[in-house]
């Protein structure tokens, strides 16, 4: 930015502060974080919008803001990091490094920094940080392989660092998830053993003793995970959905445009067709059903986590399947799917993907 | 056989690249390293620890086939022919399966990556895949030997295999004189 720019800038910050200082609404705070914004300050935009969404919750701008902000911080906190670990490695450093990584879900980035880090020093908090990162894999991914990695290495880091909290909650948190109750016992038991007489650790660890009768082994419980893909603690499928009206009238204008044959609406053991009849919807949505089912458990055995989107391009056209929060959407199209035509699988299907709509 | 796949190593979010019979044998394997960012071969089995997809690269050459077959199986009743790419957008990284001459090209990619990016460089590997095969088909005939490309195509048809010879390409002879045929792509990701 120009001398001048700089200055401009700096004179309509003020002018936004005062503004602020005058009339306390979410429009000012969102002048003000914008200001800050121009002239680069991150840390301030976050400091403004936390403030303003202190009195104004879930603004959508600010809230907006906020996180793109704290990417943004994030960014720069990481790029200095990487600089000066590269000059001077130190266990601080690869704490917040890994820290932030996992804060962010760069789950891979902050695999490869602990495992750079335990190279390099052999901390037994390095292998914290793995078992940290193993374990985001395990709960997107639910592939057992991971799950069985993260508690072995909480386990290890536990023995390196006795007096530290950290992995044994980890352990618990693996173990609880996925129903071993034997070994979520011993780390609470590990738990209390560091927290003595905490209320709350002693209820958990009444309601976790009272399970062990049907305790299964970490490994048989891993396993049950990664077939079903389901954690114990998880709601039922499509437990809290949308009305069963908004879904037909959002499929048939799915599949309204000309170049889609076919669009198919599944949840539970229900399919909803659009465009297609008779054993041809039937057939569309078996297809639809087998896709997703063949492509979850691929998805898990693979490491490559929870299934966004599968598209399959042939001499038929284009099969796009969107499993999602309300329900899987599968379209069949003759040539590539339109832009709009993704929005409205997206909306319909409820899917995280970001992609979805690209 | 690595030049084919060298292109897609230069797309950006490219985790690892490989081609896999359509059994699932893995041909080549190129997988990027975490810390320098270069590609590594791990056809062979080379830099035994599994990469940046942290799995085995024959394992998974392995469970990609399994799943395209399971969904070209799936989409069947749709069309009469199977799907010739397919994607998988997941949470952990993208997988997209092109069919390629008897083989298919695996490309994984990083989180966040569309893998619409990558249609035109996998149209692109699979032509430069299709003329090593005619070049390489050329070179047999030229030698007066059975045509890699006709071999690899046809799978009903009487291999055609000289037992007499262990150089021929395409054939080799056990140690209790039972002939093998090789995979098609052995000997070609070998020369490369």
């Amino acid at each position: 930015m120009s001398l001048f720019g700089r200055f401009t800038a700096k004179k309509r910050l003020r002018a936004a502060a005062r503004a602020l200082g005058k009339d306390a609404s979410a429009e000012n705070y969102v002048v003000l974080a914008r200001e800050y914004i121009v002239v680069g300050q991150t840390r301030d935009v976050v400091r403004v919008c936390e403030e303003g969404l202190a009195a104004y919750p879930s603004h959508p701008e600010l809230e907006r803001l906020a996180h793109r902000a704290r990417q943004l911080y994030q960014e720069d906190r990481l790029r200095e990091l990487a600089t000066e670990l590269e000059a001077a490695p130190r266990p601080a450093l690869h704490r917040e490094y890994c820290e932030l990584l996992l804060e962010g879900g760069r789950v891979q980035r902050a695999l490869e920094a602990a495992e750079r880090w335990r190279a390099q020093t052999d901390d037994p908090e390095s292998l914290y940080y793995l078992a940290s990162a193993h374990a985001e894999l395990f709960f997107d991914g639910r592939r057992s392989a991971d799950g069985l990695e993260a508690y072995e290495l909480a386990v290890r880091a536990a023995k390196g660092m006795p007096q530290d909290r950290r992995a044994p909650r980890l352990q618990f948190e693996i173990a609880r998830r996925c129903g071993a109750w034997e070994e979520a016992r011993r780390a609470l038991a590990r738990l209390l053993e560091l927290m003595p007489g905490n209320p709350a650790l002693e209820s958990r660890f009444r309601s976790v003793l009272a399970n062990c009768a049907n305790a299964v082994p970490l490994a048989r419980a891993l396993h049950d995970v990664e077939k079903s893909g389901k954690f114990v603690d998880d709601l039922p499928e499509h437990a809290g959905d949308g009305e069963p009206d908004d879904v037909r009238a959002l499929l048939k204008e799915l599949a309204s445009p000309f170049e889609v044959r076919a669009a198919v609406f599944l949840r539970g053991g229900t399919g909803l067709v659009q465009g297609a009849q008779g054993a041809t919807a039937e057939r569309t949505a078996r297809a639809v059903r087998e896709v997703l089912q063949a492509s979850r458990s691929a998805a898990r055995r693979m490491a490559l986590g929870r299934p966004l989107r599968i598209e399959a391009e042939g001499a038929f056209g284009t099969l796009l399947v969107s499993p999602g929060d309300l329900g899987n959407v599968g379209v069949w199209t003759k040539g590539a799917v339109a832009h709009s035509t993704r929005t409205r699988v997206a909306q319909l299907s409820g899917s995280d993907d970001p992609g979805g709509a690209r | 056989m690595k030049e084919v796949l060298e292109p897609l190593t230069r797309v950006s979010g490219v985790r690892q690249v490989a081609i896999v019979s359509s059994d699932g044998v893995p041909v080549v394997v190129l997988d990027r390293a975490s810390r320098s960012g270069d590609f590594i071969d791990r056809s062979f089995g080379q830099s035994g620890k599994p990469g940046a997809q942290r799995i085995d690269p024959s394992s998974f050459g392995a469970l990609a086939a399994g799943w395209a077959e399971e969904l070209a199986r799936a989409v069947a009743p749709m069309a009469w022919d199977a799907p010739w790419r397919i994607a998988l957008v997941a949470s952990q990284g993208t997988l997209v399966v092109q069919q390629g001459p008897g083989a298919m090209v695996l490309v994984v990619l990083e989180v966040g990556t569309p893998p619409e990016a990558l249609a035109i460089p996998l149209d692109g590997t699979v032509a430069r895949m299709e003329r090593l095969l005619k070049s390489l088909g050329r070179h047999a005939e030229a030698q007066d030997a059975p045509s890699l490309v006709d071999d690899r195509f046809d799978y009903d048809a009487p291999a055609a295999v000289r037992l007499d010879s262990q150089d021929q390409p395409g054939g080799a002879t056990g140690a209790a004189g039972q002939t093998h045929l090789p995979h098609p792509y052995g000997d070609i990701a070998q020369d490369h």
